[in-house]
């Protein structure tokens, strides 16, 4: 479809066409029209007023061909020629009024008058009247021929002008958060795209509340399950009591797996609740160097069972306050993360630093690396880029990048240069928790 | 000890009956709201353990009618729904406390004695986290089978951590903590402390926790 813009400007260009070309025809023929009425009008006040002007030797003497000008001849009633130019002998016209004559190969407008006493007969060439005729005419039409360009620019402009009005109405749906649940404003809009805006309003309308559906639908179902497991936990428990050394490794098992499945609903639920950007953001005041700490100290325990290194390198004060809680929980994720893919004997440092104006928090683990082919594909739901053997739901690393989608964080997963593990690394602009 | 079970889904109320018992307690399991709401009535239960999410009349107005009514009686919330809003609206009724599904029995028997502790005012002399009980009286410690009494920096220490378990406090921190103004410290004198502790419990009663400082494991995990 060609675009809007395209179509007007064609249209226009030929319209301005057709209306100028008519106008400009029009124009220079009826002013040619009119001179030519004119001009007949003059060599007819000449013949009536000629004979008693002054004589060919007046001051001061034409500097142009007399063939330009009038000629002017006056016979006296025996046919006596009283006055003529000399070089110019047009033959005196039987019949009074205009005529059109043929003389010295040139083409002459006579007018011919007689009071009886006199007969005065006026000519003027052709050509000269004709150039006379064209100069006015091209007089009159010259100003349409300007007016065409100027027309068509300003209507090119007003055409831009309205176009990008339209464009900022673009803008404006380009720039709308997913979960913006607001309708479209109608203001600013001009009223021919409102019906296109109402309908795109239902339409978000329509969207929003097939997005909530569905992820009411996992909380419900995160929700619900926690009751089955919660019963099975307990009986894994009760079962323990009364177990013996061969069935307490089997009871262990067991709960590994309630534990597991415990574990993918929590997250399940976690990634329901920052789905929803309009859920209560509980504003708390928060030291990122706290977070840090308390996702380090948090992990301490199951990376001393694994035998693995965790520790805190380069902690550099920031004062970065943060007004999100779940921003521990992104933390939380990178060194959970980061535990699970280390052997045992390895080690895991977590930097805090100054990046310029933002803050930067590292966790550098001395695991197995992600194959490249991976890393394009480990913010993904459900994706595991583990070998199978390393526990996981492939919903860690999802959450961590939704918690710093919402808060404008920059969340990058590398391998090690060395090639000797996994930087995981949240960069936070110190602004963004500012104009909270 | 007779607890009191206000649950409706028969899996866990199988469970819990069986695992309770087998700690010694007699439960008296109730399914619904109104069943529960006339148990508690008797007032014969030294707890009462309340799952929100009852058909008809919700867990919520079970405890809204006993507070009520003037049960006294300390009541632990058992929820499935773990948001902020839920979890306030159950304290601000009159909730003792509240965990959430699913759990370990050990936890749920951790909250109930330390609700039940708090219910006789035994509270503010006992600190206690994951494995770890510090008596604020006797200066006792106890982890694991291991139960000493402190000397006086030993405690200020232990009492440093079991404040906020799972914190971690750097050396300026914990030297800021026991010793007083002017007071002359030695450049080893928290490695000492640690490592004296340390010898008493086993090694594992302080977490070190490189670059940052040292730390008490808050639940067992």
């Amino acid at each position: 479809m060609m675009s809007l813009r395209k179509t007007i400007l064609v249209w226009v260009t030929v319209l301005l066409g057709i209306v100028g070309a008519g106008a400009v025809a029009a124009s220079y023929y009826f002013v040619k029209d009119e001179a030519d009425s004119l001009l007949d009008t003059e060599l007819r006040q000449i013949a009536l007023n000629a004979g008693e002007g002054l004589s060919e030797n007046a001051v001061p003497h034409l500097t142009h061909e007399p063939a330009e000008e009038v000629v002017v001849q006056i016979w006296n009633a025996t046919g006596e020629a009283i006055l003529r130019t000399p070089s110019f002998n047009i033959p005196r016209q039987s019949k009074l009024g205009f005529a059109n004559v043929e003389f010295a190969g040139k083409s002459w407008r006579v007018y011919t008058s007689s009071d009886g006493l006199r007969t005065a007969q006026v000519a003027q060439r052709w050509s000269v009247r004709e150039e006379l005729a064209r100069n006015a005419a091209l007089g009159a039409a010259l100003p349409i021929l300007a007016a065409i360009p100027i027309a068509w620019l300003v209507i090119i402009w007003a055409i831009n002008r309205l176009l990008r009005r339209l464009g900022g109405f673009a803008e404006a749906l380009a720039q709308r958060s997913v979960d913006a649940k607001d309708p479209i404003s109608l203001e600013n809009v001009p009223p021919e795209i409102a019906p296109l805006n109402a309908a795109l309003n239902e339409l978000i309308g329509r969207h929003q509340n097939a997005v909530d559906r569905q992820r009411r639908f996992v909380s419900d179902a995160a929700h619900e399950l926690r009751t089955p497991l919660a019963a099975l936990q307990i009986q894994v428990d009760n079962l323990r009591t009364h177990a013996n050394g061969a069935q307490l490794e089997a009871i262990d098992e067991l709960n590994g797996g309630v534990r597991r499945a415990s574990v993918l609903v929590e997250q399940l639920l976690r990634m329901a609740r920052l789905d929803d950007a309009a859920s209560s953001r509980i504003r708390a005041d928060i030291d990122l160097k706290d977070l840090v700490a308390a996702a380090v100290a948090d992990h301490v325990a199951i990376a001393m069972k694994k035998n693995v290194d965790l520790g805190l390198s380069d902690n550099d004060t920031c004062g970065v306050r943060l007004s999100d809680p779940e921003i521990g929980v992104l933390l939380a994720n990178l060194v959970d993360n980061a535990i699970r893919y280390t052997p045992s004997g390895g080690t895991i440092d977590v930097v805090l630093k100054r990046q310029g104006a933002d803050a930067l928090v590292e966790v550098v683990d001395s695991g197995c690396g992600i194959p490249d082919a991976a890393l394009p594909r480990i913010f993904d739901r459900f994706f595991r880029a583990a070998p199978a053997d390393i526990e996981g739901t492939g919903l860690g690393l999802a959450i961590a990048k939704a918690v710093a989608d919402r808060n404008g964080f920059r969340l990058t997963i590398m391998n090690r240069l060395d090639t000797q593990g996994v930087i995981a690394q949240v960069q936070i602009p110190v602004w963004t928790e500012r104009t909270h | 000890m007779r607890i009191l079970l206000i649950e409706d889904d028969p899996m866990i109320g199988k469970a819990l009956v069986r695992g309770l018992g087998d700690q010694g307690m007699t439960v008296d399991w109730v399914r619904n709201g109104a069943e529960g709401s006339a148990a508690l009535a008797c007032a014969e239960h030294a707890l009462v353990l309340l799952d929100i999410g009852l058909p008809e009349m919700s867990g919520i107005e079970v405890l809204k009618a006993a507070r009520t009514a003037g049960a006294l009686v300390p009541v632990l919330v058992i929820t499935a729904r773990d948001s902020l809003d839920d979890r306030i609206a159950g304290l601000d009724l009159g909730a003792d406390d509240y965990i959430v599904k699913p759990f370990e029995l050990r936890e749920l028997l951790a909250r109930m004695r330390a609700v039940m502790r708090r219910h006789n005012g035994q509270a503010q002399s006992l600190l206690m986290s994951g494995e770890i009980t510090l008596d604020l009286v006797t200066h006792q410690a106890r982890y694991r089978n291991t139960e000493h009494t402190l000397s006086a920096r030993e405690f200020a220490l232990m009492h440093a951590f079991m404040q906020r378990p799972g914190a971690i406090l750097s050396r300026a921190q914990i030297e800021q903590r026991i010793y007083g103004w002017g007071e002359e410290v030695e450049s080893n004198a928290v490695d000492f402390l640690i490592h004296e502790i340390r010898k008493k419990f086993g090694k594992d009663i302080i977490r070190n926790v490189r670059g940052a400082g040292w730390m008490v494991v808050k639940s067992e995990t």
